[in-house]
């Protein structure tokens, strides 16, 4: 465990009025405040208030039942399957023949669904495919789990542009550019 | 520049864009189609997801064709009337 991790780990409280996020990067798992300065851009931008489910944490040999947002690589899930949508969630990917895919289809389904997210915000989503801050947790729904997989980031990144550069291609504006 | 040169200039580059989203575009489409025929997609969310994307994709590609092809018809006109001769203007005589 790093210094960060101790350092988190001290100062790390949990309250029924928050919300947290949970980085889920198998083996890893991470707990983090919702909206504190770095994370915000989740519920103002990406609304992923939709997201949000109960789960029960472990830390410092205490359960706590928490309202958290699981991101699994960067991609939110639901904890159960919502009948009549397609949301990505965790029962589905657990049950998928091939997770990697299943992650990928849901990438591809989250980004198709997003609009007016600047690019940076996106590459920050992304980069959570690889690194993640907060105090490492345990939770108890995921305990047991074998759901690693190894994410193609540039991939995501290089799709994304394009559909940002199919909604606000410009005739003028590109003459500018060239100019 | 006069307005017809600038506009052929505007028509280059938004075409050269046009075509390469599209292919960059179709290759993501292309890799998808792939998943979901692959054999190892056996469970029914992972193809419904994927059929989902892959048809919102699809719209995508075929909106920005519709968009290229209207483009490019303007800009054989404008090299065409461009190419052509002018015709004779009337003069005014005192």
């Amino acid at each position: 465990m790093s210094l960060i991790d101790i350092f988190n780990k001290k100062r790390f409280s949990f309250r029924d009025d928050k919300t947290y996020l949970i980085f889920y990067n198998p083996p890893h798992v991470y707990i983090d405040i919702a909206d504190n300065l770095s994370n915000n851009f989740l519920l103002t931008e990406f609304r992923f208030y939709t997201f949000v489910d109960k789960w029960i944490v472990e830390y410092n040999n205490r359960e706590y039942e928490v309202r958290a947002i699981l991101l699994y690589y960067g991609l939110p899930l639901r904890k159960h399957k919502i009948l009549g949508t397609k949301i990505p969630n965790l029962e589905d990917l657990e049950n998928s023949s091939n997770k990697y895919m299943y992650y990928v289809a849901g990438m591809y389904w989250l980004l198709m669904n997003l609009s007016n997210v600047k690019p940076n915000k996106i590459k920050k989503l992304l980069n959570l495919t690889r690194k993640v801050n907060g105090t490492p947790i345990k939770v108890k729904e995921l305990e047991g789990k074998n759901l690693i997989i190894y994410p193609n980031i540039s991939d995501l990144l290089d799709f994304y542009n394009l559909i940002q550069r199919a909604r606000t291609a410009n005739i003028w504006g590109l003459l500018q550019l060239g100019c | 520049m006069n307005d017809k040169r600038l506009l052929i200039a505007a028509l280059t580059l938004y075409l050269g864009e046009l075509s390469r989203i599209m292919n960059g575009l179709n290759q993501h489409y292309l890799k998808l189609k792939n998943y979901l025929n692959s054999k190892e997609i056996k469970d029914e969310a992972t193809k419904e997801l994927l059929e989902e994307v892959i048809i919102s994709i699809k719209t995508e590609i075929d909106s920005l064709e519709k968009v290229y092809k209207a483009s490019k018809n303007i800009y054989k006109r404008l090299i065409k009337n461009i190419n052509s001769p002018k015709p004779n203007l009337p003069t005014i005589s005192h």
